[in-house]
């Protein structure tokens, strides 16, 4: 489990991050949002034992990260912009990573760059932006780290690569416990494949809530009532937002799906259906609730 | 940890990815090397083919000598410098690309490994190509079959050598590299840290060139405050203070090498890009480097528009460049041009700072003129040059010997540890610094040169003089004065230069007898040639034991010259020592003059040559013409006595025997060599003579004691002449 406490981290006159507490849970790939210099990259530089914190702790199953060579070689980094050894191939970089990665899987990196269709003896330099990105990710996949920290790692990735990568991330967290950190400023990017979610604003984590907890706990609605069944529910249950237009309600929700339904159907509406919430219109309600408007926070 | 083989693997795998700096190492280590050897072989034969000839054993001893010094050349170590240089950097600039240094600083491996891997890699890259360059030499040495001539103390003490100064500079640039967040910046860097201490000591040295009235410059031991220069300088023909700052840049690489790891160690990752990765240096440094580029600048920019502009222009200069230097810095920590004046407090201090040096190294002090050898801290003494001279009277003293590039070691064989004649010299300086006024100075302006011709006008005759002091292994003084000609003085002289130490040190024939040995080791034997004055008819001796005997005869009259014999007579024969080989004249050698006080050296001589000295014979010449300049012109020329130094002149030339005769009676040769042994002579060097012999040759080397010019007959022969214009 990755703890941070009060982690802090200053570069000259920038505070990239403030006080930073968050908890990650072993077997769960955590998201990290926030828009560009929220301190994402920062923050999984601090886990990765780049860099050390100026306050606080930070610490992977109680042992601190920087310079800690046991716990370094059960994670891997995958930086947002990645770097290569000049006139180096993906055959090359495997052989580099298993110099310090004693259970690389190489069996596995071969089947992996055959499913991508990789050429493992092509210079990285010829490839592309998300080939390249693709290559990290088996490198990241095959050394048999525990925990992978990926910055912006599916931007850059087709759909259709995306939704591999997240299938291979889902497969190696409940084969054998990975956990993936990843960042990114794209919340339609993680919906599909965040267990957990953190909110990163301005150096300071503005919540960090389990996503399937979000999703059950908040529903989307729309209603129309009858008589003045309006007044009656407005006050049994928690509105996160309300929009009208006409008779038409959309309501924003906090609740069980059971406890809501009986609320409304005790009032007999005219009609009442309950959507599907994206994960940008939770982060939505819940940072209106914190008093920011998160569509100036991220895309 | 990590175990060896990982670490093996991982270092040829890094030394692998820079394969290019092999093959460079591997290519200038070869020409370095076994070719160098092969080319000179090949050159030496063909110029052996059709250069003088000699015999078989010499050009074989020579070529041996010249294949082993080949073994040790400052090429390979040259290379090897140049190599520390681009591996430091090469290995480290990584530091400086914040990609890279996430993609290192993230794999599971300690910064300790990290250093370890790339330190070593950077050895594999140079140090391989470097021993096998030195096999192949050896193996070309031993293929032209010269194996057992090698000197193999010598071989591993270059080797030796030549590792000190790999690992000096490599740590320095690595050093460098760990302090700097972008590789120009450490580029930069490195090159100031190797130069920086020679330029402080040549800002030091040009102020004193040219405010400093007993400056005297010493050695090119100036240079040797560079590790680059004192690693190349360093070789088989080192010298005491070579050794010493060899060794203290030795220490100070390897001081800075651990440095380099500790604070690698320590280095924050986020401070790549930024100039200076350690914030606590930047303002030590913006200051040595301000004041060091601002004093270096100005004197030398001063120096170059000239003196006569005046001394506010130093100034100038100064400040000038001291605010670029710091404008400079603040733009390249910031790395934003438009932080050229921010810290406009400490560019305010860094301009007075530098100015305030300014005006107190002009000032001179720390004391350089005014510094007075202690006698008993004085191990040893040179008098490294001696003039006299009479500015106003148009007369000087033969000069003797005049050597600016002592080597330490030199001055230390040369130099006279006797106590009395320490005591000596230590007055000689005390009187130089009373009359320091009497000396002149590099930035003398028109008007501050006019005033110190006036003062050396009044002041009469004079010595020059300049003076070397040794104190310990590392420290020497030197400095020169200009002392007023006075009883004590010109005792103090006397008393140094007729000192048995001073003539077996400085004395032709004292050096030449050392030389023999030398000499006979490579098959040379000596051999002495006698003539006269005019060089007509010499006489080569070449029996050994006639040329022992003169040598011990030349050798106990010199030491048995007095003051005033050497002050009174003119030399009456001349004398070269040489060798020879091979039935060929190898070396002419150095010539001596033998005086009419050198009775036991003219009696072997006529008993060996038959030759006795003969005083010059009108006979011999046929003409002789008269130049009178400055003081002579004006006294002799014009009938009446005026200032002098108005640089016009008259010639006058008489092919009249009798008068010939008149004006030849009282001239001396002054072509006397290096050490004169006459000293104390007087000569009228105003007025010129030129002999024209009737063989046609013409000499020019004669001259009048200042006591006996024939004015009368010059007054005769420019009557006859009439009025003339004087040329200028």
């Amino acid at each position: 489990m990755i703890i941070a406490e009060g982690v802090s981290k200053r570069f000259d006159d920038v505070l990239a991050l403030d006080h930073v507490s968050a908890g990650i849970q072993d077997r769960s790939v955590f998201g990290l949002i926030g828009t560009n210099g929220a301190g994402k990259s920062t923050f999984l530089r601090l886990l990765s034992g780049i860099l050390a914190p100026d306050e606080g702790r930070l610490e992977i199953d109680g042992e601190g990260v920087f310079e800690n060579l046991a716990v370094k070689q059960r994670c891997f980094y995958i930086s947002d912009e990645q770097y290569f050894f000049p006139g180096c191939s993906p055959a090359e970089l495997r052989d580099y990573y298993r110099q310090y990665y004693p259970r690389f899987d190489t069996a596995r990196w071969g089947q992996l760059m055959q499913a991508f269709g990789l050429d493992a003896d092509r210079k990285l330099r010829t490839f592309s932006k998300g080939m390249k990105k693709q290559v990290s990710v088996i490198c990241g996949l095959c050394t048999g780290a525990d925990y992978l920290f990926c910055d912006e790692t599916f931007d850059g990735l087709d759909p259709v690569m995306r939704q591999t990568v997240k299938s291979l991330f889902a497969a190696d967290v409940a084969e054998r416990g990975l956990t993936p950190v990843v960042a990114s400023h794209n919340l339609r990017e993680l919906e599909d494949i965040c267990d957990h979610v953190g909110l990163l604003h301005k150096g300071g984590i503005l919540f960090s809530r389990d996503l399937d907890e979000m999703r059950l706990g908040i529903h989307k609605l729309q209603v129309i009532f009858t008589g003045d069944g309006a007044d009656t529910v407005f006050s049994r249950i928690k509105i996160l937002s309300q929009e009208q237009r006409g008779s038409l309600y959309t309501l924003v929700v906090r609740g069980t799906a059971e406890d809501i339904k009986r609320e409304f159907h005790a009032i007999q509406p005219m009609f009442f259906e309950m959507l599907p919430l994206t994960l940008e219109e939770i982060f939505i309600s819940e940072t209106e609730v914190a008093g920011y408007d998160v569509k100036k926070l991220i895309l | 940890m990590m175990s060896r083989s990982s670490f093996c693997k991982l270092v040829l795998d890094e030394a692998r990815r820079n394969i290019w700096a092999l093959a460079l190492s591997a290519l200038g280590f070869l020409f370095a090397g076994p070719l160098s050897i092969v080319i000179y072989w090949q050159d030496y034969q063909s110029a052996a083919g059709w250069g003088e000839k000699i015999s078989t054993a010499t050009a074989e001893t020579e070529l041996i000598e010249g294949l082993t010094k080949w073994l040790v050349v400052p090429l390979s170590r040259a290379g090897l410098i140049i190599m520390a240089l681009i591996c430091g950097i090469v290995m480290f600039r990584f530091l400086h690309d914040r990609r890279q240094i996430d993609f290192y600083h993230a794999l599971p491996i300690r910064r300790e490994g990290l250093y370890a891997v790339k330190f070593t890699a950077g050895l594999l890259l140079v140090l391989p190509a470097y021993f096998v360059s030195r096999l192949l030499s050896v193996a070309v040495i031993a293929g032209l079959g010269y194996l057992g001539a090698i000197n193999w103390g010598m071989l591993l003490a270059g080797i030796l050598g030549d590792l000190c100064a790999f690992f000096t500079l490599y740590g320095i640039v690595i050093l460098c590299v760990v302090l700097c967040g972008s590789t120009l910046v450490s580029v930069m860097l490195s090159l100031w840290a190797l130069f920086s201490p020679y330029t402080v000591v040549m800002t030091h040295e040009f102020y004193a060139q040219s405010f400093y009235p007993a400056y005297s410059y010493s050695s090119a031991a100036k240079t040797l405050y560079c590790p680059v220069f004192a690693f190349l300088g360093f070789d088989s023909e080192r010298t005491t203070l070579e050794i010493i700052f060899f060794a203290v840049h030795t220490l100070l690489g390897l001081a800075a090498l651990v440095l380099s790891f500790l604070l690698f160690r320590r280095r924050k990752a986020e401070r790549s890009g930024q100039a200076i990765a350690f914030y606590p240096l930047r303002l030590p440094l913006k200051i040595y480097s301000c004041l060091v580029m601002g004093l270096f600048t100005g004197c030398i920019l001063r120096a170059i528009v000239g003196n006569e502009v005046g001394i506010f222009w130093l100034y100038l200069f100064t400040a000038v460049f001291t605010v670029a230097c710091h404008c400079v810095m603040e733009a390249v920590y910031a790395g934003d041009a438009r932080a050229f004046f921010q810290k406009r407090g400490t560019l305010l201090a860094l301009t007075a700072a530098s100015l305030l040096m300014c005006y107190g190294l002009k000032a001179d002090v720390f004391g350089y003129s005014r510094w007075v050898p202690q006698e008993n801290s004085i191990k040893w003494t040179v008098l490294e040059s001696l003039s006299a001279e009479d500015v106003a009277g148009g007369r000087a003293i033969n000069q003797e010997h005049s050597y600016y590039y002592y080597s330490y070691d030199n001055r230390t064989e040369m130099g006279m540890s006797d106590p009395s004649v320490i005591q000596a010299m230590c007055r000689l300086a005390e009187i130089g610094t009373d009359h320091l006024d009497l000396q002149s100075w590099g930035a003398q302006s028109r008007k501050e040169r006019d005033e110190w011709n006036e003062r050396r006008r009044e002041a009469g005759s004079c010595y020059t003089i300049r003076l070397a002091f040794g104190m310990s292994a590392a420290r020497s003084e030197t400095r020169e004065y200009t002392l007023p000609v006075t009883e004590e003085s010109t005792a103090l002289i006397n008393e140094v230069l007729y000192s048995e130490q001073y003539l077996r040190n400085n004395h032709v024939v004292f050096l030449y007898e050392k030389g023999l040995e030398d000499d006979a080791d490579r098959g040379r034997m000596p051999m002495i040639t006698v003539s006269d004055l005019l060089e007509e008819e010499p006489q080569a001796l070449h029996d050994q034991a006639q040329i022992k005997a003169l040598l011990d005869a030349v050798s106990a009259d010199v030491l048995d010259t007095a003051p005033e014999q050497a002050a009174s007579e003119g030399p009456v024969l001349r004398l070269y020592l040489g060798t020879y080989q091979d039935g060929d004249i190898r070396r002419r050698g150095d010539m001596m003059m033998i005086y009419p006080s050198y009775h036991r050296t003219l009696a072997l001589i006529q008993e060996y040559t038959g030759l006795v000295p003969q005083p010059l014979r009108a006979e011999d010449f046929s003409s002789v013409m008269i130049g009178l300049r400055g003081e002579a012109f004006d006294r002799i020329g014009k009938g009446e006595r005026v200032s002098s130094a108005t640089g016009d002149f008259i010639e006058v030339t008489t092919k009249d025997p009798e008068q010939i005769s008149r004006l030849i009676a009282d001239l001396v040769c002054t072509d006397t060599g290096e050490v004169s042994a006459n000293f104390g002579m007087w000569i009228k060097t105003d007025i010129t003579v030129q002999l024209q012999s009737k063989n046609g040759m013409i000499g020019y080397a004669f001259a009048y004691p200042a006591d006996r010019v024939p004015e009368d007959v010059i007054k005769e022969l420019l009557a006859e002449e009439g009025p003339q214009e004087a040329a200028s």
